[in-house]
């Protein structure tokens, strides 16, 4: 027995529709529930204490959202929070200023600054910020 | 004299006939390809010189062949059968892949399922054919692009069809850098092979923590047949995320699925006798693998495609290709025509994703045949 008649007779369209189904739907309840970990997840964080006022870190003087609204002061006050660093300075050191800071996506920041000029090659590989 | 001619008569040059020259040339292109083109070389080296193996004509009735009772083979072989080795391997698995990824993006895992498609689709074609049903969800089931899976599945439904199904399964995944790529770019334009992922959040311990006891449940619930897939898989993955058992892990990850992958592959190329191997229906295997492999790619690419349609947030298209769970074989080959169509994009964390994502849907598609097919 083959072609159409073969697949009718052995169940063939019910078995690849329900199991397509089957697997789709499976895999999107999973996909579902492991979107919601997070908050399970967060159930059983303890919420951190106060801290007392002295340990309160250093916080930038404005937080920047990613993508960045303002490009021109977001460098202006990177190059601030870096200026410890020095010029010209690795890329490497950088990204840890910025992590270290609580930039939000520090690596896709870089990139922007990168991209649009601000972060500019020097020699050896390192970077420094256009003057 | 006698004694000579009755030694020479036994030997392999003897019974030797074409049919065994060509699979000793098929185990030594496979050898090839691992060595020179390292090509799935885990897997292509153990089956090539299985395959050589296997083919050594002998007397029958010495105890000596994969297929003869008490043979050191055929016990070898039990693991195959009886799904020992795809467990162990899917242990070793789970211990190994990190599913952070697919944490942070948890509407990647539809594009694991999507990629099942294929599996689908192959059944109808080999009902049609004129496969008999048991064989046809064997067959099927080397669209899910998983070894391990395909050879678990074919040994409970069809066990005659290892060697082929086997063969096929993982000579098409060596062969993802051949097979993907022009389906990716045919399927997707320029500007969508450009489409960059957002950077993905961190995922917190508890969330790993949580994943796989939440995972088995919900898919074995759903396919119990899937249990000796899914369950060390998930088992493995908590041994590693825990922290608590890293001796086990570290073991499961590295001895214990070594240990399986040598013998599932030298007996799985052992098994593949040229007088059981070289049949019209082996050819019919190979064509529908062909067929399975490409639509699995190219469902997992559309549905990509159509999700976009209603997402906000788009994304790259090309990774519905990694929803297969050729692990990491067809997400490297994502990762590589993403970086053709632009230098700075790198795909390979969420195709990464896809491909563990592809990993629970092929075993689970493996357990809904088995439930069906029974």
């Amino acid at each position: 027995m083959y072609g159409f008649e073969a697949i009718s007779h052995y169940n063939g369209w019910t078995m690849a529709i329900a199991g397509a189904l089957i697997v789709m739907s499976g895999l999107t309840i999973l996909s579902f529930v492991i979107s919601q970990l997070h908050r399970v997840a967060g159930l059983f964080e303890k919420r951190p204490e106060e801290p007392p006022p002295e340990d309160v870190p250093e916080t930038p003087a404005k937080s920047f959202g990613f993508p960045l609204d303002d490009l021109q002061e977001a460098a202006a006050q990177c190059s601030l929070e870096a200026a410890a660093l020095g010029e010209p300075f690795e890329i490497k050191a950088l990204f840890e200023v910025l992590k270290n800071r609580g930039w939000p996506a520090p690596h896709l920041t870089i990139r922007t600054f990168r991209e649009r000029g601000i972060l500019v090659p020097a020699e050896d590989g390192l970077f420094s910020w256009k003057k | 004299m006698t004694l000579l001619l009755q030694f020479l008569s036994n030997t392999g040059y003897f019974l030797a006939d074409y049919r065994h020259i060509v699979m000793i040339l098929v185990g030594c292109t496979f050898i090839f390809l691992s060595i020179a083109k390292k090509y799935e070389p885990l897997l292509l080296l153990p089956i090539g010189f299985g395959i050589i193996v296997g083919n050594v004509p002998f007397f029958k009735g010495f105890g000596l062949g994969i297929y003869e009772p008490n043979s050191v083979l055929h016990y070898l072989y039990f693991g195959v059968t009886s799904g020992l080795y795809p467990s162990i391997v899917f242990l070793g698995l789970g211990a190994m892949t990190d599913f952070s990824s697919l944490l942070a993006t948890p509407k990647l895992m539809i594009l694991g399922a999507a990629a099942q498609m294929g599996i689908y689709f192959t059944l109808l074609s080999a009902l049609a054919l004129g496969f008999l049903p048991r064989e046809a969800g064997a067959i099927a089931i080397i669209g899910g692009a998983d070894g391990p899976t395909s050879i678990f599945l074919t040994a409970k439904l069809a066990p005659h069809l290892i060697g082929p199904v086997a063969i096929a399964a993982y000579s098409y995944m060596a062969l993802i850098p051949i097979i993907q790529p022009p389906i990716m770019r045919l399927l997707t334009s320029k500007e969508e092979r450009r489409i960059r992922m957002p950077e993905t959040r961190e995922v917190s311990r508890k969330e790993q923590l949580i994943f796989p006891v939440v995972g088995v449940i919900l898919c074995c619930f759903l396919a119990p047949a899937s249990i000796p897939l899914l369950g060390p898989f998930f088992f493995g993955n908590l041994m590693k995320v825990s922290g608590v058992v890293d001796r086990l892990a570290q073991t499961a990850r590295s001895a214990i699925i070594d240990t399986a992958t040598i013998f599932l592959g030298f007996t799985v190329g052992a098994s593949t006798q040229a007088d059981v191997f070289l049949t019209p229906k082996s050819v019919g295997i190979f064509f529908l693998g062909a067929i399975a492999f490409s639509i699995a790619t190219a469902s997992g690419v559309l549905f990509a495609k159509i999700m976009n349609l209603f997402l906000k947030q788009k994304i790259n298209p090309l990774l519905g290709a990694a929803g297969v769970s050729a692990v990491p074989g067809s997400a490297r080959e994502v990762h590589l025509t993403g970086l053709k169509a632009d230098p700075t994009n790198y795909l390979l964390m969420h195709g990464m994703a896809c491909n563990a994502s592809g990993v629970i849907g092929s075993a689970l598609c493996a357990g809904i045949l088995w439930s069906f097919l029974l």
